[in-house]
């Protein structure tokens, strides 16, 4: 009798046992991939470059949060410089990027914070994927594929290292760059969680962009790539680089390849109002793509020039008086008087309409070929030499017969013709304050009525308090406590 | 092997021998108080296992040898031994036992006497429940019962979730809910629904079902449940049949319902909102456009601006000076809004057995009207609990419930959330115009009724099918079984073993019709979500139990395993085509998801109980968990207590006839909280994004492969006393230590992350409970009891990450610091009105100076107060005569605060002028002229230097009493009963939160645990008349 017990003790116990196996406590949700298998063929390579480029448009925690998305090349980034340079100015009081324009913003302002936080996370992410892209298993016939988005990652994160240099340390040109803590902490691998960052020197910092560019030079394709950057964007990021650090031959060099090779050519007078809001225009280097399901949504720079939305960034009095002063520039008619009714108004730019009427979806352009020809006028008229190159006047020529009807071409052109020249054609792109601060020059505030120069302390941002707090031996920027 | 055989045969023998000289014995047991017979008494030859139980008239028959004794015992009685001797008929009278001492405890994976019990353990009857028929769930009935727990029914809308805290908070971002058990098996409970608009799941449990609940508050009570123990254990038992005869049950109640304080959320009267209005404009004009003139200004009294400002008001700004047209109606939309609920319970139950099997089986309705028009709830629910002894040493069991619930209402703030939904009933109180009617005069309703989106509130209560709907549904079935098989192998070794398996399936469904406020702008929106449950779980026990000598000893082991799948879809669809037909495929989609997520369970576990002489105890468990939750270095975490008991009464030296009983005893151990995510110890890249027309994916959470448990250390000592066969009382004084609470430590942004989970933080709670429970005068067929219960609560923060504070809440509002408690509120101080210009002043910096400010954004914010109670409790007395029955319990609370978040739109000073309407209290209190000492400032219409934003001014205290349920039972006498063929009939009135006495008697005390007041239905007041009826 006992034994029949026994046996039923037995059965019983194995019923449970069997769900005893140790696997039982391995569980893996079903939206997400650990880590470990989540990038293993080159498809999967391109979906995690691609989550850098949708983190610069549509940056969440992706925690399944349902908050208003960050920007930083769909809105914040692009508005930023030229808010500050003083050309673009704003009408509405809503709060949003106005901010900027003010120049407030102290330790613990959240735009501050969004500028640090955004690229580095996304740098983080280039990062933890750079980390294991050399145990992925690439075919025949898919390594050109993967050359490219590697290059593509070591690119993007120069990209990222020199926008934060531009927020969040003084521009070389104007400082002692090889002072301590002068430039920002460079990220070049995966950190622990409890990594505390330290400032280099802007020498070190600007060598390490240089290196990134060229790393990825190396591996870049040449063809177009639309919403992705290709060889030639990074030739003219490189170009552009060099110019801040005056280093003009190199610039002019790599200028002068981009516009002698590049499949892109130059907006003419006839098509210059109607390339805007269009994907894939001919001088688009690189963009980034804008979808109605990720974009920007109201921080995109499309809701803050139009009255319609935000409605923050209009043309100041200058910049008006600026674009408008020959009516026989294409670009003096990309303007508009907006009104919504209430107390938005102003002439604001179209160069950002919309595309099906959203005007969430204005793809950002990175760097477009107009740019590349005022950084070969400017690093030539400050004494670079290339081969193959033309004096400054020609590149200003070229662009200007393409803008102004019934244009004839100048013999020579001064530096103050350049920097006028680029307020005209890159404003409300993100170029301004820094085009002035770089070259010696100040801009007129006309929120503050005051001409700022780059030595203003906050013409820089603060190290947000959050990341000081964290690193103790991460230094402030002068002026902010 | 051999011993074993040994063994058997000597048993065999021993058998054989008993039965050699039995003779038939049969007799009949009463009770010593009133002489009626017992059923259910177990009548035993000691020693042995033989026996049988009295029949429902009391009576028994039995083969017993002479010479043997005979035990009698029942629950609740003292047994009784009877020798047999040459009669052949024994009837005993077997007598009360004393209160409490030794009641059958449910407790941690088995049963035990209160006497001998070690832990801290609260037992609660069924019929002590409060609210059983208009309190949706289980959780919100203990209110006032039990010492230690904290209870708040948040909302009076039907099916909206409560919560529960078992002494102090738990955590601070993990979970603080204890462990539900039911019938052994722990159980899922949750709010499932949708974010904003709440519905627990316990509300799929019928309380009629429920014979008793068990509390378990300590280390030694709780230890056994390891990792999810935290937070205490809530045992449910539900109830079995019994042998004899079989018995039927009907009960019917039926109730009526409104809000439980009248002042709570009135508004004001439309001759003073006229006024208010006109004093707002006067005020905007002088703000706006003669700007910077401020009453301290010369020139503010200038009559020429006076009479500027007085025109400007006079104006009909926006056509129709803000929906004021005249003559004006005056409409207390509180009263169209609030109305008058209804509710109804019906049950069935029926139980009864034969020897070998009982059963109990019950089924039942309910269904509440909540009192805005539209917000219902209706519970269908049918169990069937069999037990069943095939012979003397196996025994199984199955209980099963199937319950279907569903809910209808209105999105609430459940999820304290920024914003005050302008659909909401409460919000449409304050927006609805108070100089606007309700329906014109030909009878439709008057769609200028509101003064923002919502034209009438009637149009969102009362949905018709109309292009205007919004309707909140959700539907939730579930399936709860549990079976266990239990086998004496041995007369001191038992094996049980159990399974459960808790399936439940939750769909949500929210319409905002295409002409809706909210639908509008998707031109119709239609969201379906389901949420399914599936927990399985098995156990496998065994239980060693033996006495000898003085010496008593129960050794229990034994081996658990359970799943948990949880599983979520959802769709959501726009642009419907017309608004007669809500279902997703009339709409274009918008969004589909699902997702799945599972956590498992593992645990080996093992307790001890050693007696000697019912004069000393000790009792150790221990129980080691492994889940998957967790870093694949911290998997597994051990928990383990250790406690004992000294019964004093029991001692030569301290024995006293007016002492039945007095027992101190001491428990420490620990307990675990899980994290309430299931992956949080992964690396894990996201998949969820894209870019142009492909995926994107990137990197979302860093590994964290130490991610471990929080812990709890709790040390308790008590003491137990019985009176005079009269009183059983007991205080106790607990500490419990929270450490490695999982918090959220900013990371450097170069990690690529924003923070990430860390066990690091420590909490304490302490805090001293005392429970009178005494019976003061017994004479006769007169009977008074009391029972009283007090607790001191104190959760105080220990350690944060870096020492930092944490800000926390929309406005950051709540505080964590170290050294002070948990819920702090944090916010400017509020000074007044100043009487001379009517601005509201702030303290400038309140914990160095006295500086005043009129404006609040350079107020600096200090600590105002707490959420969590500084004592409270309850007090209930019954008294019975004859068959009437009266009672009424008391609850109490004092030293919490709330903070008044919907008080923060309705007074508004001015700013939503337009908008909403302001709060009764402000009528004739707002300023107008200097020397006005009021409690509002002069109104300013729009006003930028916005002095209604959060402060002092809404931290409000939560002091208060309350009668939270009082009645009066009828039992109809036997010979009535019986002439109808009934055994009883059972007439009863009584009512819930009656009577309130509150310190701010505009609010509503009660709120939820952490103290925001969400901007929902205000908690109800019941009358309710019921019968039950048992034949």
């Amino acid at each position: 009798m006992i034994m029949k017990r026994l046996k039923y003790i037995i059965i019983l116990g194995f019923a449970i046992f069997f769900a005893g196996c140790q696997d039982f406590l391995d569980q893996s949700p079903s939206d997400a991939l650990p880590t470990s298998e989540a990038i293993s063929s080159v498809t999967d390579l391109g979906y995690a470059v691609n989550g850098v480029y949708s983190g610069m448009i549509d940056f969440d925690l992706g925690l399944g949060q349902n908050t208003e998305p960050y920007s930083y090349y769909g809105g914040d980034f692009i508005a930023y410089a030229d808010l500050k340079g003083g050309d673009i100015d704003y009408t509405a009081s809503n709060n949003q990027i106005s901010p900027m324009a003010r120049f407030e913003h102290g330790t613990e302002s959240s735009f501050a914070e969004h500028f640090w936080q955004i690229p580095y996370t996304l740098i983080g992410r280039i990062n933890d994927v750079l980390s294991v892209v050399e145990t992925i298993n690439v075919e025949t016939g898919e390594e050109d594929q993967y050359n490219d988005l590697k290059g593509q990652l070591y690119a993007l994160r120069a990209l990222m290292h020199f926008d934060v240099a531009r927020l969040f340390a003084k521009l070389p040109s104007t400082t002692d760059v090889n002072a301590a803590n002068s430039g920002i902490p460079i990220s070049n691998e995966k950190y622990p969680v409890d990594y505390e960052p330290t400032r280099s020197t802007l020498e070190q910092t600007y060598t390490f962009i240089k290196n990134d560019l060229s790393t990825a030079l190396s591996l870049l394709s040449q063809d177009q790539n639309l919403g992705r950057i290709n060889y030639w964007a990074a030739k003219g990021l490189l170009a552009r680089v060099h110019l801040y650090l005056e280093e003009n031959s190199e610039a002019l060099s790599a200028a002068q390849e981009v516009i002698n090779n590049s499949p892109y050519s130059l907006y003419t007078i006839n098509n210059y109002l109607n390339v805007w809001g269009v994907e894939g225009a001919s001088e688009a280097m690189f963009e980034i793509l804008t979808t109605p399901n990720h974009s920007s949504q109201r921080n995109s720079i499309g809701y803050y020039t139009h009255a319609s939305g935000y409605g923050e960034c209009a043309y100041s009095v200058q910049g008006y008086e600026l674009l408008t002063a020959d009516a026989n520039d294409i670009r003096s008619q990309l303007i508009e008087w907006e009104d919504d009714e209430t107390d938005t108004q102003g002439y604001y730019t179209q160069k950002y309409p919309g595309r099906d009427g959203n005007l969430y979806l204005n793809n950002p352009i990175v760097i477009r070929l107009s740019e590349v020809y005022l950084i070969a006028a400017e690093a030539k008229l400050k004494g670079g030499n290339a081969s193959g190159d033309h004096d400054a006047a020609w590149y200003l020529n070229e662009l200007r017969k393409n803008r102004i009807t019934g244009y004839t071409d100048v013999a020579s052109v001064t530096l103050d013709d350049i920097l006028t020249e680029r307020r005209k054609e890159l404003v409300a792109e993100g170029h301004r304050c820094w085009d002035a601060w770089r070259n010696g020059r100040s801009v007129y505030s006309p929120s503050l009525n005051q001409e700022i120069g780059a030595d203003f302390n906050r013409a820089i941002l603060p190290i947000p308090k959050r990341e000081t707090d964290i690193s103790s031996g991460l230094e402030q920027n002068p002026g902010y406590n | 092997m051999k011993k074993l055989l040994l063994f058997v045969v000597a048993l065999f023998i021993g058998v054989c021998t008993i039965y050699a000289q039995a003779k038939q014995i049969t007799g009949t047991v009463t009770s010593s108080d009133d002489g009626s017979p017992i059923p259910g008494v177990s009548v035993v030859i000691k020693g042995s296992s033989l026996g049988t139980i009295t029949n429902a008239d009391g009576e028994f028959s039995l083969n017993v040898p002479e010479n043997e004794i005979l035990v009698f015992s029942f629950v609740g009685m003292k047994t009784l031994e009877v020798q047999v001797t040459s009669q052949t008929v024994y009837n005993v009278k077997m007598e009360n036992d004393v209160i409490g001492v030794d009641e059958v405890l449910v407790v941690a994976y088995g049963t035990t006497k209160r006497s001998s019990y070690t832990g801290s353990a609260q037992k609660v009857d069924s019929d002590e429940l409060v609210g059983v028929t208009t309190s949706e769930s289980v959780d919100k009935m203990l209110s006032g019962r039990v010492s230690g727990v904290r209870v708040s029914s948040t909302t009076g809308a039907p099916g909206a979730s409560g919560e529960i805290q078992i002494r102090g908070v738990g955590s601070i971002n993990s979970s603080t809910t204890p462990l539900y058990v039911i019938d052994g098996i722990p159980m899922e409970t949750g709010v499932f629904g949708y974010t904003g608009f709440s519905s627990d799941l316990l509300s799929t449990l019928n309380p009629e079902d429920i014979k008793s609940i068990t509390v378990l508050k300590d280390a030694a009570a709780a230890s056994l449940y390891g990792s999810r123990a935290a937070n205490g254990v809530v045992l449910i038992t539900t109830k079995t049949g019994e042998s004899g005869k079989t018995r039927y049950n009907f009960k019917a109640t039926v109730g009526t319902s409104q809000t439980a304080m009248n002042k709570v959320y009135q508004p004001m009267s439309a001759d003073q909102y006229i006024d208010y209005v006109n004093d707002a404009l006067i005020g905007a004009y002088l703000y706006w456009y003669e700007p910077g003139l401020y009453p301290d200004d010369p020139g503010y009294q200038d009559p020429e601006v006076l009479a500027r400002a007085i025109a400007y008001a006079q104006e009909d700004p926006d056509g129709g000076k803000w929906g004021i047209t005249s003559p004006s109606a005056n409409t207390n939309w509180r009263d169209v809004i609030y109305n008058t609920g209804k509710s109804q319970d019906y049950q069935f139950s029926s139980s009864g057995g034969g020897e070998k099997t009982n059963f109990y089986t019950s089924l039942g309705l309910n269904q509440i009207d909540g009192i805005v028009a539209g917000s219902d709830f209706t519970r269908y629910t049918g169990r069937l609990n069999l037990n069943h002894k095939s012979n003397d040493w196996l025994e199984f069991g199955i209980k099963q419930l199937l319950s279907h619930t569903n809910q209808n209402g209105y999105g609430d703030q459940s999820d304290q959330e920024q914003g005050i939904g302008y659909t909401s009933p409460l919000s449409m109180t304050f927006e609805m115009n108070p100089t606007q009617p309700v329906y014109n005069e030909d009878g439709t309703l008057n769609q200028n009724a509101g003064m923002g989106n919502v034209n009438n509130a009637l149009e969102i209560l009362e949905p018709s099918g109309a292009a205007t709907d919004q309707t909140y549904n959700v539907k939730r079935y579930r399936s709860l079984s549990n079976a266990n098989v239990n086998m004496k192998i041995l007369p001191f070794l038992s094996l049980r073993s159990t399974f459960g398996l808790d399936y439940s399936d939750s769909k949500t469904f929210i319409w905002w019709a295409p002409q809706s406020v909210d639908g509008e702008v998707h031109n119709g929106l239609g969201q379906m979500l389901t949420y399914t449950t599936i927990v399985k779980n098995a156990s496998f026990i065994a239980d060693f139990n033996k006495e000898f000598k003085k010496h008593s000893v129960q050794v229990l082991g034994g081996y658990e395993a359970e799943g948990l799948t949880y599983k979520t879809m959802e769709g959501v669809a726009e642009n419907y085509s017309t608004y007669k037909l809500p279902d997703l495929s009339n709409g274009q989609e918008l969004s589909v998801g699902s997702s799945s997520s599972s956590s498992n369970l593992m645990s080996f576990l093992g307790n001890m109980n050693y007696n000697f002489d019912n004069k000393y105890y000790v009792s150790a468990s221990i129980r080691s968990d492994g889940s998957s939750r967790l870093g694949t270095n911290t998997r597994w975490g051990t928990f383990w207590s250790t406690s004992g008991a000294w019964r004093i009464s029991q001692e030569g030296f301290l024995s006293a006839e007016w002492l039945d009983d007095f027992k101190i005893r001491a428990s420490y151990g620990t307990n675990g909280t899980l994290p309430i995510d299931y992956y949080a110890h992964m690396g894990l890249y996201s998949f969820a994004s894209g870019y142009g027309s492909e995926s994107a994916i990137y990197i979302i959470q860093p590994d964290n492969a130490d991610l471990s448990w929080e812990k709890s250390y709790n040390m308790n000592v008590g003491i137990e006393l019985g009176l005079f066969k009269r009183i059983s009382a007991s205080a106790e004084y607990y500490h419990k230590k929270n450490k490695d609470l999982l918090m959220q430590v900013p990371l450097s942004y170069l990690t690529g992350f924003e923070t990430s989970w860390q066990n690091i933080g420590e909490l304490t709670n302490k805090g001293i409970e005392i429970e009178i429970h005494s019976t003061n005068i017994i004479r006769g067929d007169f009977k008074w009891n009391t029972d009283f219960n007090f607790t001191t609560i104190s959760a105080i923060v220990d350690k944060l990450p870096n020492g930092d504070e944490i800000i926390s809440g929309d406005g950051g509002m709540y505080l964590l610091r170290e050294g002070e408690s948990i819920n702090t509120f944090y916010l400017p101080t509020y000074a007044g009105v100043n009487p001379d210009n009517g601005m509201a002043q702030f303290y400038l910096d309140p914990d160095n100076s006295d500086e005043l400010t009129y404006y609040r954004a350079l107020a600096k914010p200090t600590i105002q107060g707490k959420a969590i109670p500084d004592f409270m409790g309850g007090i209930s007395n019954t008294f019975t005569y004859k068959g009437f029955e009266f009672s009424f319990l008391f609850t109490y609370q004092y030293g919490g605060s709330l903070f008044d978040y919907p008080g923060y739109f309705f007074h508004h000073d001015g700013v939503r002028l337009g908008s909403f309407n302001l709060a009764k209290d402000v009528e004739n209190n707002w300023w107008k002229q200097p020397g006005d000492i009021v409690d509002n400032p002069r109104p300013v219409g729009w006003s930028g230097d916005r002095p209604d934003r959060w402060s002092s001014r809404h931290v409000l205290s939560t002091d208060h009493i309350r009668l939270k349920d009082i009645s009066l039972t009828y039992n109809l006498p036997k010979s009535i009963a019986q002439k109808m063929y009934m055994s009883n009939v059972q007439l009863r009135v009584s009512g819930n939160n009656i009577w309130t006495w509150a310190k701010e008697d505009t609010i509503e005390p009660e709120v939820t645990l952490n103290g925001y007041r969400t901007v929902d239905t205000p908690i109800t007041k019941n009358f309710l008349f019921g019968i039950n009826v048992e034949f």
